[in-house]
């Protein structure tokens, strides 16, 4: 009937593609285990596909190369990051605290974390695959920050003379930079300690 | 007419060749030079330039120590907040310059990278000297006292390396040293402090 092939043609094609979408979602956060755990140069596609229970062949059916399965990663990665940093957009100084919160997670994920500063500094060329990707991302990811500070603003919780846009571009080059620091030498620095430093000089009374 | 090559006649000094390997670093990046072209430009056979720089990570980084050297003429000289801005207008300047940095900084990150060792030395020499900087601000009254230093210093340099990946990403992006002094402002009070 064609009522009834209507109904399970799409089905079984939702099915299918639920299941790639769950296959990818394993690759991805078994990369993102392995790259945590193994670093940049460590993590093997070989590991990645044990790890992920299926074969090499498989992950390159979904991922056709190594740069389309590292700039998936990356965007898994804000994925969970985006969850970290999901309270109330309403609250600038909470948004601030959950970019701490994050910077104090990426403390536990080294690997994953070197995997972001190759990639992203890989990036910076024009031609590159993930160029578009990141700025999308620092775009994002400015919109957010501007909104929290703008917030705080209004609040009158913002030291005089500093601009919100320009305190955003700031935090995130920050982030960035403390990364860089972090992975050379773990223990001179302190991503969350010092982020909350810069919190505290932009905004009055930042309580972390 | 034909590529330059001045040193056809005889060899090429260490300097020259990696003079040479800098141009094609920051033209084509690590992956997009070749040593061989670096070697027939240098008036080398490749075995030749091998014989100095065993492999291409040995060319990269030797190229980034000369580099960094030039940079810094005199290495007893402490890096000052000046001095950080001015080489991100170096960057600026010359962007294959400023994306190569980024590139080797990125490798250098990775902890059992080639030029790990180098980034960590290098980076806790910048700091060190800034975090001098920074406490002759406080003594000057230019920089509130109740900071620390050290972490205002760290926060410089992160600046600096974040400010310059956002500048590469969007052309239309922010002027990293521009920002850099801005932020730098931030940290002072006084009337200086009151633009951004």
């Amino acid at each position: 009937m064609s009522v009834d092939d209507s109904r399970v043609r799409p089905k079984r094609v939702r099915g299918a593609y639920a299941k790639s979408t769950r296959t990818r979602q394993t690759i991805l956060d078994s990369a993102l285990d392995v790259f945590a755990v193994s670093g940049y140069r460590g993590g093997s596609l070989r590991d990645i596909a044990a790890r992920a229970g299926i074969s090499e062949a498989g992950i390159l059916h979904h991922f056709p190369n190594k740069a389309a399965l590292l700039e998936a990663v990356l965007e898994r990665r804000d994925e969970l990051a985006e969850e970290l940093v999901a309270g109330d957009p309403a609250d600038g100084e909470q948004t601030l605290r959950e970019l701490v919160a994050l910077a104090r997670y990426n403390s536990s994920v080294p690997g994953v974390v070197e995997l972001y500063c190759v990639v992203a500094s890989e990036a910076t060329a024009v031609g590159h695959p993930a160029h578009a990707y990141f700025t999308r991302r620092y775009e994002r990811s400015r919109a957010l920050i501007v909104r929290a500070f703008e917030l705080l603003a209004a609040e009158g919780r913002v030291h005089p003379g500093i601009q919100p846009h320009e305190a955003a571009v700031a935090t995130l080059a920050l982030m960035d930079g403390l990364q860089i620091q972090w992975l050379l030498d773990r223990t001179v620095v302190d991503m969350a300690a010092a982020l909350t430093v810069h919190f505290q000089s932009v905004v009055r009374d930042f309580a972390p | 007419v034909s590529p330059r090559r001045p040193y056809a006649n005889g060899i090429a000094t260490r300097e020259e060749i990696l003079a040479i390997a800098l141009d094609h670093f920051s033209r084509g990046g690590y992956d997009g030079t070749s040593v061989r072209e670096v070697a027939r430009e240098a008036g080398l056979s490749q075995a030749g330039l091998l014989y100095h720089f065993p492999t291409k990570e040995d060319l990269f980084l030797a190229v980034l120590r000369w580099r960094a050297g030039q940079d810094l003429p005199d290495r007893a000289e402490p890096v000052t907040v000046d001095r950080l801005v001015e080489a991100l207008e170096t960057n600026r300047d010359e962007p294959g310059l400023g994306r190569l940095y980024l590139l080797l900084l990125a490798e250098g990150a990775i902890v059992d990278g080639p030029l790990h060792e180098y980034f960590r030395d290098r980076y806790a020499a910048v700091i060190r000297g800034l975090e001098d900087d920074v406490r002759r601000a406080q003594e000057a009254g230019e920089v509130s006292a109740s900071l620390d230093a050290r972490t205002v210093a760290s926060l410089l340099v992160a600046a600096a390396d974040g400010l310059q990946v956002q500048a590469l990403l969007d052309a239309d992006g922010p002027d990293a040293a521009a920002r850099l002094r801005q932020y730098w402002v931030q940290f002072s009070r006084g009337p200086a402090a009151s633009r951004w």
